[in-house]
């Protein structure tokens, strides 16, 4: 029996296309906000089990030590409960760079790090998932970003022995400004609820199609 | 219709946090009970008035490139005290126990969009986190106060075994990614239990004390030393051949050994058994550097004690 979170190629397909349009607005909404050419790497989708988050999280970020930010979203939906979170993760962050990019002249502080961290998470998550949500009609609610850790392994990302999940959807964006060396990507996790939620929003789409 | 609630306006002014709007030239066009009472403008006098013309502390650069993301991303901005205590100068509840001058503020700046969903306005909402923040802050301090607690020897002051071992794994892991050599030396005081017997353990105590002091002293500052077990030290010495790890090695028997101990009027002779090792250009592991060491060690213990013994010197000749 197929596992009911697999999706049928319909509906992958449909998913990477909303996908590459919400990446699309993304990419120019930031260029414009950033004044500087930003790239996005086509979107790349899979399903990832909470056994397998290891191994999946070293594939899909090979730099050693890292530097990672969260930041909630969900709908307004509650049955079934619409939820994920990003994950933006910088290796080999240049602060300078990053200032720049923000039209930051503060004196670097390691306080003044963080507050940069935050806001570039912030900036390129809003204009992902409002990219996102357009093309599903829907609106994203989030929560403040917060950091995980500066300097870290990947391996302490996520606290293991308590995941609430089995399955989770992993949409990875990768981000480069080329005038600054700026590079960071973005990690959208869904739940399995939030992925059944999914492929009724894309069955639904795809009906009207 | 009648039944829609009319009081927005009221609840907006209840409300526990901070709330006015502003549009993108900064004109207030919103201002709540709650920036009333901690700001000396009413609505009345602030809207239509432009937001820096009133508060001059603001971080203007930083509100606009607020506004302007949320403005061009229709979404929110945020600012968490952890990073930037406060962004307006207000008084704060805890004016007696609290030690912090102004209030502390989570900020988040939010789109407000017409019919078309192209946004008009931002929100700026402002909550005081103050006791949050004092809390946070004081658990901050007591974690970094326990883990100086633990990594530090009450008795020697030296390392603590655990904080100790933590910095050798460290840097056998350094060395076996980028290269490079480190050196081992552990040592034991000679007939320990014999100067605790007939001096009693404060006498012993002292002891320790003293070697701990003596060592520390003609280290190099890159040389990291700690309190392995009880009459037990080792130190590990970067980048530091086998040549020069002898040396360091003699020199800490000769300083133990030459000048005698005095505690109260009693005056001591001791001594230190030394064993050493150094890492190799393969593949190291701790575990193997501190058992080689040990060995050493031990024979210089079986030797008869007061010196120092290279490891590779214990394995049988090819």
């Amino acid at each position: 029996m197929m596992n009911s979170l697999d999706f049928t190629e319909d509906q992958r397909d449909y998913l990477q296309e909303i996908c590459n349009i919400g990446m699309g607005q993304a990419g120019a909404s930031l260029s414009v906000l950033f004044e500087q050419y930003v790239t996005l790497s086509v979107p790349a989708i899979e399903i990832i089990r909470a056994q397998d988050l290891t191994s999946a999280l070293r594939k899909l970020i090979p730099a050693e030590k890292i530097s990672a930010v969260r930041q909630g979203f969900y709908t307004h939906i509650t049955d079934p409960k619409f939820c994920g979170e990003s994950l933006t993760i910088f290796s080999h962050t240049s602060f300078d760079g990053l200032a720049q990019l923000l039209a930051f002249d503060e004196e670097m502080t390691p306080l003044f790090e963080q507050e940069i961290l935050l806001e570039i998470s912030n900036i390129i998550n809003g204009a992902c998932l409002s990219g996102i949500a357009e093309q599903l009609s829907e609106r994203f609610f989030n929560t403040p970003p917060s950091i995980i850790g500066q300097s870290i392994a990947v391996d302490s990302l996520f606290n293991k022995q308590e995941i609430q999940w089995d399955h989770a959807l992993s949409i990875k964006i990768e981000y480069s400004v080329e005038k600054h060396s700026f590079q960071c990507d973005l990690l959208l996790l869904l739940p399995d609820n939030a992925i059944k939620y999914l492929q009724t929003i894309l069955n639904k789409l795809l009906d009207e199609l | 219709m009648s039944n829609n609630f009319l009081y927005t306006d009221n609840v907006i002014d209840c409300m526990d946090n901070g709330v006015f709007v502003v549009d993108k030239d900064f004109t207030v066009q919103l201002w709540n009970q709650f920036m009333e009472t901690h700001s000396e403008f009413t609505q009345n006098q602030i809207i239509g008035l432009n937001l820096f013309d009133c508060f001059t502390e603001l971080p203007k650069k930083l509100f606009q490139r607020k506004i302007k993301s949320v403005f061009l991303l229709n979404h929110q901005s945020y600012t968490s005290w952890e990073q930037r205590p406060y962004l307006f100068k207000f008084s704060h509840g805890r004016s007696v126990t609290g030690g912090v001058e102004y209030m502390y503020q989570n900020c988040c700046f939010a789109p407000i969009c017409n019919q078309a969903n192209e946004v008009q306005y931002v929100c700026i909402t402002i909550k005081d986190v103050t006791d949050n923040a004092i809390s946070t802050m004081q658990l901050k301090e007591a974690y970094s106060e326990l883990e100086r607690l633990s990594s530090i020897d009450g008795l020697t002051q030296l390392y603590s075994r655990s904080h100790w071992e933590k910095r050798f794994v460290n840097e056998v892991e350094r060395i076996d990614r980028y290269g490079g050599q480190v050196s081992l030396i552990m040592f034991d005081m000679d007939n320990f239990k014999q100067i605790n017997d007939q001096n009693g353990h404060l006498c012993g105590d002292e002891v320790l004390r003293q070697v701990s002091k003596r060592c520390t002293a003609i280290l190099r500052s890159v040389d990291v030393i700690g309190r392995y077990g009880g009459e037990e030290f080792t130190v590990f010495l970067p980048e530091t051949d086998i040549k020069n790890t002898e040396l360091v090695a003699e020199k800490l028997r000769k300083e133990i050994c030459e000048q005698p101990i005095h505690y109260d009027s009693i005056e001591l002779f001791i001594s230190i058994s030394v064993g050493y090792t150094t890492s190799n250009k393969v593949k190291n592991n701790h575990e193997k550097l501190l058992n080689e060491a040990d060995v050493a060690l031990y024979k210089a213990k079986e030797n008869g004690r007061n010196q120092c013994v290279d490891y590779s010197s214990c394995l049988p000749a090819n």
